[in-house]
């Protein structure tokens, strides 16, 4: 693999990421490209930490705009500040205020996620998170931004990038991106990880947890994932597994150590039901 | 980026590269060649592994065009390797993908025995007759186009979070300061906003087994304009396995068949196995206010009991479930087929349409309607 990947990798790493070539290469290909990176893939296999290990990599700040339907500009790019431009305008029929365009000048501007990473400095990583739960609508507002790292306001004029900032994405697909945004960004598909490497996770975030132990859990987990469950068990539930295991002191694990922790795994009755019907879970 | 390298990569083979998997479904325009270039400038091009790594970020831009991709590009840039049996022909433009595998988990398929000449030793539901379809065209289309656009009019839909710019709700500061400029500055007059109306949420399941033959090709046009009205669809189709159509539909031209994907359908019918797919694998695209609408004659060579678990979960997540038989407009019929009698105790409604005239009578009568969903608070304000 090329020098550059394996620096981004072993980076993330350092970071408290254990990243695959494809992860680092996407990582490498949004740096030299400049070009904002689109995660998706199930719920719980690292996406927004991703955004959160680069932020660290690089020594960046991290900002987070988490989406949700009804996601508007007011809320996303920018807002006024009403109170205080009536305020303005009160004293402006005084006489004092020269123009009526100084109403919507930058001291009335509020900043919302989108134009406060275009005016950091440093540049920060700005992660959109969930993007497919805001509407359609918003993603139109998303495309200037994504394209061009600038924003239009009517008023003002166009607010360009003082830095790039590294730009990711992430989406559950509850519903289809417009190809318009996707063109915009690379492409990135994060599947559940391998049980070595989500192994390599658990025993980084739980230091605690024998290697022995952390490559049954992931198996067994890769195990469970197979199942067709109502709620596979993401990343977050396998650290949680390592967590109850150890806390409870089980060193290997058997039908006793899966039953004493399963809560930490399976989330819904109708997966429990089903692990127990294909023999994971002992009834 | 660095000239001397762009000299020494392949342009043209990179540009016939992004030809081949445009002609595959792939939307990709001359933007794209010039980033696969860049982000090939710094990379070691005997590295296979690492080029098409590269060239994935780049080129694929779906879930399922990520799976497909590494298959496209071993047979393009992989010279085929001496063979005992003689290769298929080339594909053509509109020939099926290489492959189709969906990302993640799955579904098993049986296995596929072996046909024997002359006689079949028993009947499975795999084997069947296979069929294309294509997009209607012409005053047929246009006939569809309309009443597709009457039927997203009607879909129920709920209030959505978003505010809109008119109507009584709560006020719009914006505006009012806006309009207060005209009166030194006094906020005289007070506008107001209210939330906007959502657009509907449904998802579209065809059968395309060899015994919807006859209906395939109007049910993919149905499905072809609904996606170019103002509402949020998702396509799917099955025979013995569920594949996501809406990509592949987007990018068809009237007259023509879907690109790949489409051909693929075997015969038999598995619905039982397709919904419990589509409620396992595409669960997050059904919401309370979704209205599924599955279009299939009920013969099911599969699994019955599936079938009715399948429907139960899809019932308990979507608000409105509609089938829509088009074997149901035959004189006399009645529901005796077990994938029908297996699913129908779940449906919200069962609609006899085949064609234009009985869609357009089922438009009539209300049948795709249903009261309104409940509204959602909108976002307040910051």
């Amino acid at each position: 693999m090329h020098p550059d990947i394996r620096a981004v990798s072993q980076g993330l790493v350092q970071a408290g990421y254990v990243a695959t070539d494809d992860i680092a290469g996407a990582v490498h290909l949004a740096e030299q490209l400049h070009r904002p990176l689109l995660l998706e893939g199930p719920a719980g296999v690292g996406k927004t930490a991703l955004a959160r290990a680069l932020a660290v990599f690089r020594q960046a700040p991290l900002v987070r705009l988490q989406c949700y339907e009804g996601l508007d500009a007011s809320h996303a790019l920018y807002d006024w500040d009403y109170p205080k431009q009536l305020l303005a305008a009160r004293l402006a029929a005084d006489g004092r205020m020269d123009a009526v365009e100084a109403l919507y000048g930058p001291q009335f501007l509020v900043e919302r996620p989108l134009l406060h990473a275009l005016r950091a400095n440093p540049a920060p990583v700005l992660l959109v998170d969930e993007v497919d739960r805001a509407d359609e609508a918003f993603e139109a507002l998303l495309l200037e931004f994504l394209g061009e790292f600038q924003i239009t306001i009517p008023e003002i004029g166009t607010v360009a990038a003082v830095g790039r900032p590294w730009v990711v994405l992430t989406s559950n697909r509850t519903r289809d991106l417009s190809d318009a945004l996707r063109r915009r960004c690379l492409y990135l598909w994060l599947d559940y990880p391998s049980p070595e490497r989500e192994a390599a996770i658990i025993r980084r975030s739980v230091a605690e947890v024998s290697p022995a132990l952390a490559q049954a859990v992931a198996e067994s987990l890769a195990r469970l994932r197979a199942l067709a469950l109502l709620k596979p068990p993401g990343l977050a539930e396998a650290v949680d597994w390592a967590c109850a295991l150890h806390a409870l002191g089980f060193s290997s694990l058997g039908p006793a150590a899966i039953t004493a922790t399963a809560s930490a795994v399976l989330k819904t009755t109708e997966d429990r039901e089903t692990a127990r019907r294909h023999g994971w879970l002992s009834p | 980026m660095n000239r001397a390298r762009v000299a020494e990569l392949p342009v043209a083979r990179l540009q016939s590269f992004s030809a081949h998997l445009r002609a595959r479904g792939f939307t990709l325009g001359p933007s794209d060649t010039v980033a696969a270039l860049r982000a090939l400038s710094s990379a070691d091009l005997a590295d296979a592994r690492e080029v098409k790594m590269r060239l994935r970020i780049v080129y694929a831009r779906s879930p399922e065009e990520w799976a497909r991709f590494d298959a496209l590009f071993d047979g393009f840039f992989t010279p085929a390797r001496p063979r005992m049996i003689p290769p298929p022909p080339p594909p053509g433009p509109d020939a099926p993908p290489s492959s189709f595998a969906l990302p993640g988990p799955k579904f098993p398929d049986r296995p596929r025995p072996e046909p024997r000449a002359g006689f079949r030793l028993a009947y499975s539901p795999t084997w069947g007759e296979r069929f294309t379809v294509s997009v209607l065209q012409g005053p047929e289309l246009h006939a569809v186009r309309v009443t597709a656009r009457r039927v997203a009019a009607v879909l129920p839909r709920r209030q959505s979070r978003r505010w809109g710019s008119r109507g009584r709700g709560e006020l719009d500061l914006r505006r009012t300061v806006r309009a207060g400029i005209a009166r030194a500055g006094d906020p005289v007059v007070l506008y107001e906003r209210a939330p906007a109306p959502a657009l509907p949420d449904a998802v579209l399941v065809l059968d395309l087994s060899g015994s919807m033959r006859e209906y395939g090709s109007f049910f993919i046009t149905w499905a072809w304009a609904l996606l170019r009205t103002r509402i949020r669809l998702h396509v799917f189709g099955f025979s013995t396995e569920l594949r996501p159509l809406t990509p592949l539909l987007r990018g068809t031209r009237p007259g023509e068949r879907p690109p790949g994907g489409l051909d693929q359908f075997s015969g038999g019918t598995r619905i039982g196995q397709a919904l419990g797919a589509l409620n396992g694998h595409y669960r997050e695209r059904l919401f309370r206010h979704t209205t599924l609408m599955v279009v299939s004659d009920g013969f099911d060579a599969g699994d019955v009991e599936l079938l009715g678990q399948a429907m139960r979960a899809l019932r308990g997540r979507v608000g409105r479930l509609l089938w829509i038989n088009p074997a149901a407009t035959m004189p006399g019929y009645r529901p005796l087929a077990t994938g029908i009698q297996a699913a129908l105790p779940h449906v919200s409604d069962h609609l006899p349409v085949s064609d234009l005239p009985s869609l357009q009578r089922a438009l009539a009568t209300g049948r795709f309607g249903g009261g309104p969903f409940p509204a959602p608070q909108p976002v307040p304000p910051l």
